[in-house]
């Protein structure tokens, strides 16, 4: 019965009905950790970014569109949409709340590539944004079992195109 | 499915050497600027916005150390207003008409304190720069600023300012920058 789709009902003399599989425990880790890892990592994001806009210490030039909408208004609302992919109401399709999440994270992580490269060109590294990409890599890594292969592969070299037709960044302030 | 594979693999590959092997970054000329002040053997450059709040913060904070040290004739002071607000540049323009006027250095921070005032109350438009000028009593000359600013410019590629306050201090041909006000302010005490 190693690792058989069937499951198995149990506890129901107590009234309830908590099912898992014949791997038992470990499976239900593993959703767990994916589940909190979809809810709490989008959250980190957002805090990131609101972090990157604040001025501490030192203002940062670094900049970045995406079809001229600032890359920090980007990422926010990109976050709050894989939030939203958890919300109860979502879960109720989950096959429909799997592919956008394939789409939204591999596409993420091609528009990374071209991110990263830029920062690598130009030898200028910015620490929350590095810091947001290793969310979006965090949350691929844990939701990559879950995915469709050849949808998740389409949606990287997607990203990687649409990020290095349309992204549009500046390192130095300049006079016009 | 092999053959699929390997074709996977060497576009992950395509893909990393592409990331990894980005090529090269042209040379920042460098050019001639106006608000400088002092005539030490180590040059100080301040790189600041009058709309960034630890700018803000940070400029009275050094204030007395800069006029301490060109009193003592140590450093030459260059002040490079930094554009990274959209008004910035309006700022810099008025900067730079005040100092046409009168380039003294006591002028040129009473002048900064009152811009930074002014940022701090949002005055954006050269009506109301005008009107405050007048209140506080600054005189200005109007004059075609552009090749001043693109010497800025040059300032800001060669130095590779991406971050306000910066401050870059060249001594015997060797460049440091430092970055955020309690650095600079550090590195301004130990050039006493």
């Amino acid at each position: 019965m190693k690792s058989s789709k069937r499951l198995w009902p149990c506890n129901e003399a107590a009234g309830k009905t908590a099912t898992f599989r014949a791997d038992g425990y470990r499976t239900m880790t593993r959703e767990k950790l994916v589940k909190t890892v979809n809810l709490l990592l989008p959250v980190l994001g957002i805090a990131i970014i609101f972090f990157y806009a604040v001025c501490d210490t030192d203002c940062s030039y670094l900049k970045g569109t995406f079809l001229g909408v600032d890359l920090k208004a980007l990422g926010i609302l990109y976050m709050a949409a894989l939030l939203a992919l958890t919300i109860p109401f979502a879960q109720g399709y989950p096959q429909l709340v799997n592919h956008l999440r394939t789409m939204m994270l591999s596409g993420a992580l091609g528009g990374e590539v071209i991110l990263v490269r830029f920062q690598v060109i130009n030898d200028i590294y910015c620490q929350f944004c590095l810091a947001f990409g290793l969310c979006i890599l965090a949350l691929f890594t844990v939701n990559f079992n879950q995915m469709q292969k050849h949808l998740a592969l389409g949606a990287f070299l997607a990203g990687i195109a649409a990020f290095a037709l349309f992204f549009t960044g500046s390192i130095l302030p300049l006079y016009s | 499915m092999i053959l699929k594979n390997h074709f996977v693999i060497s576009l992950l590959v395509v893909i990393l050497a592409w990331l990894v092997l980005p090529g090269a970054v042209a040379a920042q000329p460098r050019a001639a600027h106006l608000a400088s002040f002092g005539s030490g053997s180590i040059e100080v450059r301040i790189y600041s916005d009058y709309f960034c709040p630890p700018c803000q913060a940070t400029e009275p904070a050094i204030e007395p150390v800069l006029k301490d040290l060109l009193k003592r004739k140590l450093i030459r002071l260059v002040l490079v207003d930094t554009p990274f607000n959209r008004n910035t540049p309006l700022y810099a323009r008025y900067f730079l008409y005040a100092l046409k006027s009168a380039g003294d250095l006591e002028q040129a921070f009473r002048v900064r304190k009152i811009l930074i005032e002014a940022a701090r109350k949002s005055l954006t438009t050269p009506e109301q720069i005008e009107a405050l000028f007048h209140e506080q009593r600054i005189a200005y000359t109007v004059f075609d600023t552009k090749p001043v600013l693109a010497g800025l410019n040059s300032l800001i590629r060669g130095d590779n300012i991406n971050a306000t306050p910066t401050a870059v201090i060249i001594r015997e041909e060797k460049k440091t920058a430092y970055v955020g006000g309690n650095e600079i302010l550090k590195a301004l005490m130990a050039l006493q």
